[in-house]
């Protein structure tokens, strides 16, 4: 039944966000100036811009129930009266030859959506995931309304496309809303194909969709609710556009730059580096000022929703990266936490220094021996890039005079600013955040790579590192995946799944069966929050300041006023207050667990549950070394207490 | 032979395809060796995943 509700809500969503784009294109009257291959994908991304343009404004509104958010796709739906006609999908299908390569490929795709409907049958168990992107819709869901989250990284930042999952969990559930955001990933794959035409044939254009739906970092993420593969389907839009833009001169597309690019920052803070790219193309024009206003001001109108909300809740719209200059409403915010999250965050995401060495070498050291926080290996781009690297050089010293004048040129261009930007830019340095331009990267080098292969006849070297890229993509899905077959083929309870999946899961079934909805529990482990299904608190040392944990910065008498200022009933302790006793301590929690000892020494809190949490290194590989650690459930009595 | 000996010519275009298809078979080894050997390269690093996806895969 979840599943048939899950579908269909995708259905509903899909087809809502296909009229929704068409509308755009009609109104920008671009349908008829695009390539027919190009105007349904592209349909389909600008109407996901749209939905989650529009979500915000209905959470914030407070129309949260699933009437008003099926009432929001019945527009999208209308529009699809508007999307231009074409032959039926038969005619077109008998009008190319489908060989067995094709077959093959063809093939090989739905394998990979299979077991990507696989995934989306079990819940969700990926921690950023489970952290916010599926929590914060929750969260609202639950609220009825849009809240400040006044959490660094996590909580105050761009969530349009948050939006859309909203919607999807909103209407459907749990299942909708993971089918939702694997067909996102799908989606990628259906617009790079129709890019990847321009330049290449339809064999090589379904190679390099099958490349990028195998790369380990896609297939990581395209399940789950991470962002980075949803944002390449804006960026590729914006590229697209804003390559039309300077070839046509047609004003039309620098709007749909701006669309696509407001819809990228809206979505996300890397949205601005990318926007300063595509800003800068345009700029470096004939037609500048025009294409450069227009672009802009619809970027501004489009992305900034997400800005001013945090403008209006903390007094910094990318709240608290500004605090230094713009300080922080409600006291959300301080220089010591604002201090200790620099000193601890930078060298963890920025593990190497920003040096043009560091530029130079950072994608050959990511892909052939990563730093474990660039998450490069298991969950990195693959091994296709350095396979294809000097076939594309050799191609573009070959062929340097066609450069100027080839169409891949600006994607090239856009790929590199970006990288530039990214890694001078202090962001994490985790690969996956590439992968937003990482199909223009594929274009771009496999068609070098072809051209010179073809003119020099070393064809055989290339067809097998894209053939040995398979193989070990391939594998890398079916690993990945074997997780969630064997849930499903087992008839694993929920329950089991989640114990073996989430790491620390093992309070969880007792909060939620113990706990009503006017209780309130602290924890620091933000991987449960998801699961909880009582209200909850993710306090933090460095992501949020409501709960002081800056090491050395609070007390308990003042810990026990913020937590019941936030209507605190219950504390996860981690590890358990008798381990912390005896010295055991756990990643970032002293001061919180030394807190709640004072408290139950002082009579403000007493343990009720006890339980040993479990935590797999990898869902994926389970037999790789786990780590336990033991934790106390502590019920606050603030009227017992002698502190 | 004397030069200008249309037999040398001959000689010349030989040399000149035998050269071309040597170069062809070096730029193609060379490729085959970057491909094999940046392989080996990147599967290197998860040579320690080989025991358990064995053992996952029974």
């Amino acid at each position: 039944m979840a599943l048939a509700t899950g579908f269909a809500t995708v259905l509903l969503l899909a087809l809502a966000c296909a009229g929704g784009g068409h509308a755009i294109l009609r109104a920008l009257a671009l349908d008829d100036r695009l390539e027919p291959r190009l105007v349904d994908p592209l349909a389909f991304v600008l109407g996901v811009g749209l939905l989650g343009w529009l979500g915000f404004f209905v959470a914030l509104a407070g129309l949260l129930a699933p009437a008003y958010l099926i009432a929001l796709l019945v527009p999208g739906l209308a529009g699809l009266a508007l999307r231009p006609k074409r032959k039926p999908i038969a005619t077109a299908v008998a009008r190319h030859e489908l060989d067995a390569f094709i077959v093959t490929g063809l093939a090989l795709l739905a394998a990979i959506a299979a077991l990507d409907v696989v995934q989306a049958m079990a819940p969700p168990a990926d921690a950023d995931t489970l952290g916010y992107h599926f929590a914060l819709p929750k969260l609202f869901l639950t609220a009825g309304h849009l809240e400040f989250v006044p959490r660094a990284v996590d909580g105050a930042a761009p969530l349009l496309l948050h939006m859309t999952y909203l919607v999807a969990l909103g209407i459907g559930g749990e299942t909708a809303l993971t089918l939702w955001v694997a067909l996102l990933g799908w989606a990628a794959a259906w617009l790079f194909y129709a890019l990847a035409r321009e330049a290449v044939d339809r064999r090589w254009a379904l190679l390099l969709v099958i490349l990028l739906m195998t790369t380990p970092a896609v297939v990581y993420g395209s399940g789950s609710g991470q962002l980075e593969l949803k944002l390449s389907l804006f960026a590729m839009t914006a590229g697209l556009a804003v390559v039309r833009a300077v070839r046509s001169g047609d004003w039309r597309f620098a709007c749909l730059a701006g669309l696509a690019v407001g819809f990228y920052i809206g979505a996300k803070y890397t949205g601005l580096l990318f926007a300063a790219v595509c800003g800068l193309a345009l700029l470096m024009q004939r037609r500048w000022l025009l294409h450069g206003a227009i672009f802009g001001i619809v970027a501004l109108i489009v992305g900034s929703q997400w800005y001013l909300w945090n403008a209006f809740n903390a007094g910094d719209p990318l709240f608290p990266l500004l605090y230094d200059w713009l300080g922080a409403k409600h006291g959300y915010w301080s220089a010591e936490v604002a201090a200790f999250l620099r000193s601890q965050w930078m060298p963890e995401e920025n593990p190497v220094p920003r040096t043009v060495f560091w530029l130079l070498a950072y994608p050959f050291a990511a892909t052939l021996h990563g730093i474990e926080n660039w998450d490069s290996g298991r969950t990195g781009l693959g091994p296709f890039g350095l396979l294809a690297l000097p076939f594309a050089l050799l191609g573009l010293w070959r062929f340097r005079d066609r450069v100027a004048a080839s169409p891949l040129r600006s994607y090239a261009l856009i790929v590199l600013a970006f990288y530039v930007l990214w890694f001078f830019s202090a962001t994490s340095q985790r690969v996956r955040h590439l992968l937003p331009v990482y199909p223009f990267f594929l274009l771009c080098i496999t068609v070098a790579a072809c051209r010179f292969a073809r003119s020099r006849d070393v064809r055989g070297p290339l067809y097998g590192a894209v053939f040995i890229t398979l193989a070990i993509q391939c594998g890398v899905v079916a690993v990945f995946n074997l997780n969630y077959v064997r849930h499903l083929a087992s008839g694993e309870t929920r329950e089991d799944f989640l114990r073996r999946n989430v790491a620390r899961y093992g309070p969880v079934p007792w909060l939620n069966a113990h706990l009503t909805p006017h209780d309130r529990v602290l924890v620091t482990e933000r991987q449960l929050v998801y699961h909880l299904d009582v209200p909850s608190f993710t306090a933090s040392q460095r992501y949020e300041y409501l709960v002081d944990l800056v090491p050395d910065s609070s007390n308990p008498r003042r810990f026990l006023a913020e937590i019941s200022r936030l209507g605190i009933t219950y504390v996860l302790a981690v590890p358990g207050l008798a381990d912390f006793a005896r010295g055991e301590r756990h990643f970032e929690t002293g001061e919180l667990v030394g807190f709640t000892s004072a408290l139950v020494a002082a009579g403000c809190g007493t343990v009720v549950h006890s339980e040993v949490m479990t935590a797999p290194r990898s869902r994926t590989v389970p037999s790789f070394y786990s780590n336990s650690v033991s934790s106390d459930v502590v019920r606050i009595d603030a009227a017992n207490c002698h502190l | 032979m004397a030069y200008g000996d249309p037999r040398l010519r001959d000689w010349e275009a030989v040399l000149s395809i035998e050269l071309t298809e040597r170069r062809s078979t070096v730029v193609t080894l060379a490729a085959w060796l970057w491909v094999i050997a940046m392989t080996l390269a990147y599967l290197a690093q998860f040579a320690g995943y080989v025991r358990p996806i064995l053992t996952l895969l029974g």
